[in-house]
């Protein structure tokens, strides 16, 4: 009877969880915010947008820099290739001033393809103040560039979220929490992402605290 | 107007006016938390057992979980952003380390009484896996390899065709700050909106009823479990 309740209980849960129950191998589902767009027409025939889907956002200082990292298009089986898709806008916001939800700094990142050469991407960044004269940093995908003191690269890497994404989708269903330490849902897997490195003098005011988020946007308007 | 904006207006006033609770409701001013409006209802459970989660959301966080102006739970989840103390070290939830078992955290945020547990109750179980399955690079880029033998693109290119465009020719798809705030937190059918929206709608309020909402079944199914932990929860009956 109390498993029975607990179902109940959990009905609105269900409604999320269901769709997730029945993926594909290669559909991974929701976590720090995998996947977490793909309905956004409402319908189950509406076209994920795999490209401007967030894995995750990793934000934190050192001594001298700041990193910026995120992950997206994943997670992907070890045999799948990246996603540059030069329609999407990659966009990080920082405040460093006033209301956390004002972005006093927006770094733009894009990807493009060089249709001289096979299979061959590259990536655009622009808005990190103080920085190349105020023009874009460019450089190809899979390789360390450097540019002003930032250093920057995108491609294929190891999904590094660990969860036991499986644990907490059957316990959203069952109403019993099964969400088990040895079980991570992300491992052999992978994201495309995109690695910045900034210096923090370009990004520090003061003693004022940072707020960072970050948005994907599709040119010409979302996929349906 | 409607109810919901209204209570999740009045909600929101709550968790940013109230920093100083923890773990009970008992010491809200009901002259200043607006008590008196209707809060949206959580889903109805059929048992007798049926959890309030406000207090989830207007707990303190533990003195070294509290990041500039965040000092509450609530305040962690509105907006949803990274915030970053520079003068401290780094280290969820002052910004994210590639490290950091945020999945234990979160969950811990808004299912455990934090003046009991702290933040690192799931997290010194663990409750879900303590640590990525490969280890992360030591030096830029910080990541670990991508896994396997995949498909790589070519390093040879130089002349990309990238968009030039101003950003009001695209939509926004997707948006990210907090971990599992967005995927775990917002209900289902709110997502277009809450992805639509942007963090000053988390402080306008907008979301607040949502996600209370969806806290209040996960609670409500997952109550005893964790109580069989061992552990106290955050939300009351």
């Amino acid at each position: 009877m109390r498993k029975f309740a607990k179902l109940a209980a959990a009905g609105g849960a269900i409604a999320l969880a269901f769709p997730l129950a029945i993926m594909l191998p290669e559909q991974f589902a929701l976590a720090a915010d995998h996947n977490d767009p793909p309905q956004r027409a409402g319908t189950a025939a509406s076209k994920p947008d795999k490209a401007a889907d967030f894995g995750d956002i990793f934000a934190y200082h050192t001594a001298d820099k700041l990193v910026l990292i995120l992950t997206f298009a994943g997670p992907v089986p070890t045999s799948s290739a990246a996603t540059y898709d030069r329609n999407i806008l990659y966009k990080v916001n920082i405040s460093n001033a006033g209301a956390a939800t004002d972005s006093e700094i927006a770094i733009r990142i894009r990807f493009g393809q060089d249709a001289s050469k096979t299979n061959a991407y590259g990536l655009q960044i622009t808005g990190i103040p103080d920085t190349n004269g105020g023009n874009p940093l460019v450089g190809p995908v899979e390789a360390d560039n450097s540019s002003d003191g930032v250093r920057f690269r995108a491609g294929l890497f190891d999904d590094p979220f660990f969860f036991d994404l499986q644990g907490f989708n059957e316990s959203r269903q069952s109403g019993n929490l099964s969400i088990r330490s040895t079980r991570d849902f992300f491992a052999s897997a992978n994201d495309t992402a995109v690695v910045i490195e900034i210096p923090l003098s370009r990004i520090q005011n003061g003693t004022h605290a940072l707020d960072v988020w970050a948005e994907t946007l599709r040119l010409g308007g979302q996929l349906s | 107007m409607s109810v919901r904006p209204f209570a999740a207006a009045a909600a929101l006033s709550m968790i940013f006016a109230l920093p100083g609770c923890s773990g009970g409701n008992k010491q809200v001013n009901t002259k200043e938390d607006f008590s008196n409006i209707p809060v949206p209802p959580p889903p109805p459970a059929p048992s007798g057992v049926r959890y309030t989660v406000r207090n989830c959301l207007t707990q303190s966080l533990p003195p070294g979980d509290r990041v500039g102006r965040i000092t509450t739970v609530g305040q962690s989840i509105f907006p949803d952003t990274l915030t970053i103390d520079l003068s401290r070290p780094a280290g969820f939830p002052n910004g994210r380390l590639l490290t950091d078992p945020v999945g234990d955290i979160m969950l811990a945020y808004v299912f455990l009484d934090l003046g009991k547990h702290g933040s690192r109750g799931f997290a010194d179980l663990p409750l879900n896996p303590a640590a990525n399955d490969v280890r992360f690079a030591t030096g830029f880029p910080y990541l670990a390899p991508a896994q396997g033998n995949p498909p790589r693109a070519a390093t040879n290119g130089a002349n990309f065709d990238f968009v030039d465009a101003k950003d009001t020719e695209y939509d926004r798809v997707d948006r990210m700050g907090m971990p599992l705030v967005a995927t775990a937190l917002v209900p289902f059918v709110r997502k277009p909106a809450y992805n639509d929206a942007d963090p000053g709608s988390d402080v306008n309020g907008d979301f607040v009823g949502n996600i209370e909402d969806e806290l209040s079944s996960l609670t409500n199914a997952f109550a005893d479990d964790i109580q069989g932990l061992g552990f106290s929860l955050c939300a009351s009956q």
